[in-house]
This record gives structure tokens, C-alpha cells and sequence, in this order.
């Protein structure tokens, strides 16, 4: 029940007044319509504490949702709880069981921060999985098996200034070879073009990109250190700690690609391909259903 | 110079020596002679060796080569070898340990760098190409993701770096970068009547450290920080010129009306006095903006006491 705003008497309106009417007043009041004992400060003040004063004339809140009126059977123990706490029993009950719908529900604030963390390390989900690049025109059918069962597979970017044609960034050839010196030796590293078709696109910024990879959920772990061991060879160990890398990694998580695009130093690229990594783990596949979808 | 050892020598020694061109030419010519045999022996470490000094060699030749057309004005083509410089120590890097400071190429790097720093280019040309048909310069073969030839870019075979050759390419496009992987890229602006390039940077500062040091091989230092100066002395100013501050906005609309005018400066330490016609301070001689690109030269403000430092600040 609300308190209401207005009172019967009308109000003192000097000090002197106020102080008469203090001191008529009696020590205890019994009054039992009112809803709360006016002998005890607390009572009152915790009765008055959700009251909103309002003006003469001045416009209430708008209306809340209606609550549905209906007629239900509840368990005579259930009813005799409720009624034994008082006056309001019925908003009491209909809170439980909001309580209850609550917790029910996935919780939002988790998702938030997966998608949050998702954006921030640029982790969104794309639909050129696997099966795209095995079907690309530019690769041989005698290729399309090894490529089918690489866990490690470079790819091209297509469509660059509308040339159709695949292209890696220059020195993708050192890398690939790199990555086939290196890799665990029960890991395939495959290239997702043809030889003859295989051409380089040198821009000359002082980046080192990497282009795209794809690779397993379980490359994964494997992939940093090889990004990180290339560059100290091909930078020399000075430059191969500060250099600012380009790399794309397309991971496949169960029947999902996500697509994972840094720009940085390359120190900090270990640590995000971590976070990534745990982002990505079989636990947080249902909030994974947040991430943003690559614009395409 | 016969012997190799000579050589040594004369490159531990390069920084005081002030070498001829003739020391040079002779140097190149004993390690050319050296490494035949050294090849035609298959002493692969031997004419490594003789590779990093050949290099070493080079580099001091570019850097002297460099200092000289700092002298003579000639900024662009400076620049354009420090950068040279800077890519033949980038490739001798690893291979050189033990001879980075024997051969002074710690200095090299180190002033490299700073001399790159007082230059006045921002903005670098950037071409974008696509590589159709790309070789290998030791063994010539095609190279292919799944056929390397085996031969790594930035070893050293038979006394010969290896890098690749592109035979075949598409120039797709030029774009205007910050961060280019070529310096050399410089943007200039055109003359607008005569189509010409032409040169349009302030390059004082550089040429101020220039006329101040004798020898490419001078230790100098400096300091960027910001120095107040009483209005009176930008009096060469115009009212519509930029303001010397920096700021970017006109002078009437800045600092004109202020009794000091608080401007970026460098601050130059040289290991000895600089010439006498070096001046002891130096303030932006050149309009800004308006005037188009030629260069403006604006009488010196008055000197500033000449007092003895320990070192020689100016």
C-alpha cells in the first residue's frame, strides 16, 4: 500500500503553531486505521521513506505496466507464509517470484563483458570458414586435401582495389617457410593458393604485416610464439621486439570461425592471442552468441 | 693497403685518420681481390667476413659522402644516403657483432639517427606493388611458397647478402604516409607556374649543425626544449606571418601583443667552439605560409653575449 500524500488537518504555519501543536499532542497515539504505529520515530519514518511529495497541482508519475489480474491455486502453507508477514504480503510474493524469474535468466552482466572484451580485441565472428578457401578457384585440386587438413593456413586477401586476384603481403614466402621449419612437426602448414598463382603486394608502410592466417583452436597456442620467433629472425632481435606487425588470425572455434585482427607492437600481440584464446574456450561458447558478425 | 689486416686497420682507425678518397678505392680494391680467393677457395666464413668489412667500409664512405652534402647544401641527397646508412648497418647487424664498435659502426648508427631526426620531412610517397615474378639473387631460381630454393633473404653466400629480385611487378597505386618503409619517398611541391619540383623545406637547423662541426666523425648532442625571448626580437615578423611560437595562428592573433614570445629551440652541445661565422643563435629566418615555397633569408636579431661555457652550448 502507498502512503498517502495529503493529510486531513491542515497544516501549521508558524513556528509557533507548530511548537503548540508539539506540545498538545499526546505521548502514544492508538489509531487503528493507520497503517503503521505513529508512537515509534522508526515506524514512521520507514512507512514515509518511499513517499514522493508532490505539489498542488503537480502532475503524478506515469502509469506502471498493468499487473495482470487472474485467479490461481497456491498451497495452503505458501498462502499462510505470506499472510504472516503483514500488510503488503501479496507484493512480497509477487517479488519472490520476479526473484526467481531472475535467476533463471543468462546472466547479462557476464555477457556484456565477454562482448566488450570481444570488441576490444577486435574479435568478431566471420563466414569464410574452411570450406571457402579449400573451394577458392586459384588453388589446385591436387592441393584441396593438404588444405582441407592444414591447422595452419595462410590466406590471401582478395578484392584489394578490385583486383581479384589473391595476394599476400610481401615476404609471405619467408614467412610460410618459417612456419613449416617450425611448427610442431604433428601440424600441417599449408598456403591457400597455387604456386603459380602466388603473387606479393609490397605497400611500403614500416609494418610488418603478416596477412591472414587460419588456424585451429588448437594452432592457436603455437601460432604466437611462431609470429614471435619469425620476427626476431627476420628483424633481427632489437627491431624484432618493437616492430609494429599487421596479422589477421581466422580461428576456428566448433563450427565457427572468428576472426581476430591486431595492429601493434608485436609484445603486446602474445598477450592478446592469449585473452583470445581463453575468450574462444568451450565454456564461453553461448556467449560467444553476442559477438558482433563481420561486415561483409 | 695490401693485406686484410691493413684494412682492419685503417677502418678501426677511420674516425681520426680523415682517409682520402684513394684510401678508399685502394680498401675497396684489396677486399674485392680477397674475396675471389676466399670464393673460389669455399671459404664460406672468410668471405662473410670480408662482406661485413666491405660494408663497413661502404657505410663510412656513404656517411662521409653524406656530411659533405650537408656542407655543400645538398639536404635531399644527404638524406637519401643516411638512409642508405641506415639499411646497409640494418643488414650488417647480424652478422657483426664483435666489429660494431670496432669498426665505429655504433657511431655510424647513433648519428645516423639523430642527423635523421633534424631533418624537416614529415610526409613520404609510398608505392604499392604488386610482385608477379620474384627471383632470388644468389641462385637466380623463381620463387615459389612450396619451392624455395633455399636461400635466405639477409644471408651471406659466397660473400653475397641475398635478397630477392622482382622481375616482373604492377604499380597499383602511390600513397601519402607518415610511417614509410622507404624514406627516400620525400614529398615535394610543385612550382605552380613551371610544374618543377621544388625543394621547399626549412632545413636550417640541419644546416646550422652542418657549418658548426669540421669533421663527419664530431660527437654533438642536443636538446629540444622551449626558450623564452622578448618580443622586440621578432620584430622581422610580420603581423600576418605565422607566429613564431608554433602555435599555427597568425602572429597579430597570438603573441604579438605579448612582451615575450616563448618558442620551441634546440639547444646544440659541440665538443669545440664552432667557427666564429656560425652564429651563437639562430631564429626561425623564414616566413611561413603566404609567400609560397621559396625561401625567405630575414637579418639575424642581435647576437647574445658571447660568453665561454664548458661546453660549447649555442
Amino acid at each position: 500500500m502507498k502512503p498517502s500524500t495529503t493529510t486531513s488537518k491542515s497544516f501549521p504555519k508558524s513556528s509557533k503553531e507548530v511548537s503548540t501543536a508539539i506540545a498538545a499532542a499526546p505521548e502514544r497515539i492508538h489509531d487503528p486505521d493507520c497503517p503503521y504505529d505513529p508512537s515509534y520515530a522508526a515506524a514512521v519514518e520507514t512507512f514515509w521513506k518511499n513517499a514522493t511529495v508532490r505539489r498542488p497541482a503537480q502532475r503524478g508519475p506515469g502509469r506502471r505496466a498493468k499487473k495482470v489480474l487472474l485467479s490461481v491455486r497456491y498451497s495452503p502453507e505458501v498462502v499462510a507464509y505470506f499472510k504472516s508477514t503483514g500488510e503488503g504480503w501479496q507484493t512480497r510474493m509477487d517479488e519472490a517470484l520476479k526473484e526467481w524469474v531472475a535467476s533463471r535468466q543468462p546472466k547479462p552482466r557476464k555477457l556484456t563483458s565477454v562482448a566488450t572484451q570481444a570488441l576490444s580485441l577486435n574479435l568478431s565472428e566471420t563466414d569464410k570458414a574452411r570450406s571457402y578457401w579449400v573451394s577458392r578457384p586459384y588453388v589446385a585440386d591436387s592441393l584441396r586435401t593438404a588444405i582441407q587438413a592444414s591447422d595452419i593456413l595462410l590466406i590471401p586477401e582478395e578484392g584489394i582495389r578490385d583486383i581479384q586476384d589473391p595476394l599476400f603481403p610481401s615476404g609471405t614466402e619467408a614467412f610460410f617457410r618459417y612456419l613449416r621449419d617450425n611448427a610442431p612437426r604433428d601440424m600441417v602448414v599449408e598456403i591457400c593458393v597455387s604456386d603459380e598463382r602466388y603473387q606479393e603486394l609490397s605497400l611500403n608502410f614500416d609494418l610488418v604485416m603478416l596477412g591472414s592466417i587460419l588456424v585451429t583452436s588448437l594452432a592457436l597456442p603455437v601460432i604466437k610464439d611462431l609470429i614471435a620467433g619469425y620476427l626476431k629472425e627476420r628483424l633481427g632481435k632489437k627491431r624484432g621486439e618493437t616492430a609494429q606487425v599487421q596479422v589477421s588470425i581466422k580461428i576456428e572455434a566448433g563450427e565457427r570461425t572468428f576472426s581476430f585482427d591486431y595492429k601493434g607492437p608485436v609484445s603486446k600481440l602474445e598477450d592478446a592471442v592469449e585473452q583470445t584464446g581463453k575468450l574462444l574456450a568451450p565454456q564461453n561458447s553461448h556467449f560467444l552468441r553476442s559477438l558482433p558478425e563481420e561486415d561483409l | 693497403m695490401k693485406s686484410l689486416h691493413e684494412v682492419e686497420l685503417f677502418l678501426g682507425s677511420i674516425h681520426s685518420a680523415e682517409p682520402t678518397e684513394e684510401m678508399f678505392w685502394s680498401c675497396q680494391s684489396v677486399l674485392r681481390d680477397w674475396k675471389r680467393e676466399a670464393v673460389a677457395q669455399g671459404a664460406q666464413d672468410r668471405a662473410k667476413h670480408i662482406w661485413c668489412l666491405e660494408q663497413t667500409l661502404e657505410a663510412h664512405i656513404e656517411f662521409q659522402t653524406a656530411f659533405r652534402e650537408l656542407k655543400g647544401e645538398n639536404f635531399y641527397s644527404s638524406w637519401y644516403r643516411l638512409e642508405r646508412v641506415e639499411i646497409m648497418l640494418h643488414s650488417l647487424s647480424r652478422h657483426f657483432q664483435w666489429g660494431w664498435c670496432a669498426y665505429h659502426l655504433d657511431f655510424l648508427e647513433h648519428y645516423t639517427g639523430q642527423w635523421q631526426s633534424l631533418f624537416p620531412y614529415r610526409i613520404f610517397s609510398s608505392s604499392e606493388f604488386i610482385y608477379e615474378i620474384i627471383r632470388c639473387s644468389i641462385c637466380k631460381g623463381r620463387i615459389t611458397p612450396r619451392n624455395p630454393c633455399g636461400h635466405r633473404v639477409g644471408e651471406i653466400y659466397d660473400g653475397e647478402m641475398c635478397c630477392r629480385i622482382i622481375e616482373k611487378c604492377k604499380l597499383i597505386g602511390v600513397s601519402l604516409v607518415e610511417n614509410p618503409a622507404n624514406k627516400y619517398g620525400v614529398a615535394f611541391l610543385k612550382e605552380p607556374e613551371s610544374e618543377e619540383a621544388c625543394d621547399h623545406y626549412d632545413y636550417s637547423v640541419v644546416e646550422y649543425v652542418a657549418t658548426a662541426l669540421e669533421s663527419p666523425y664530431d660527437n654533438w648532442s642536443y636538446l629540444k626544449t622551449k626558450k623564452p625571448f622578448p618580443r622586440g626580437v621578432f620584430d622581422y615578423v610580420g603581423s600576418n606571418d605565422h607566429c613564431p611560437c608554433q602555435s599555427g595562428r597568425l602572429f597579430t592573433e597570438c603573441c604579438a601583443d605579448s612582451e615575450q614570445v616563448i618558442v620551441p629551440h634546440i639547444e646544440f652541445l659541440f665538443p669545440r667552439p664552432p667557427p666564429p661565422s656560425v652564429p651563437r643563435l639562430k631564429l626561425p629566418g623564414r616566413s611561413f605560409g603566404q609567400h609560397g615555397p621559396e625561401r625567405h633569408r630575414r637579418p639575424l636579431p642581435p647576437q647574445a653575449d658571447r660568453a665561454e661555457p664548458s661546453g660549447w652550448r649555442v
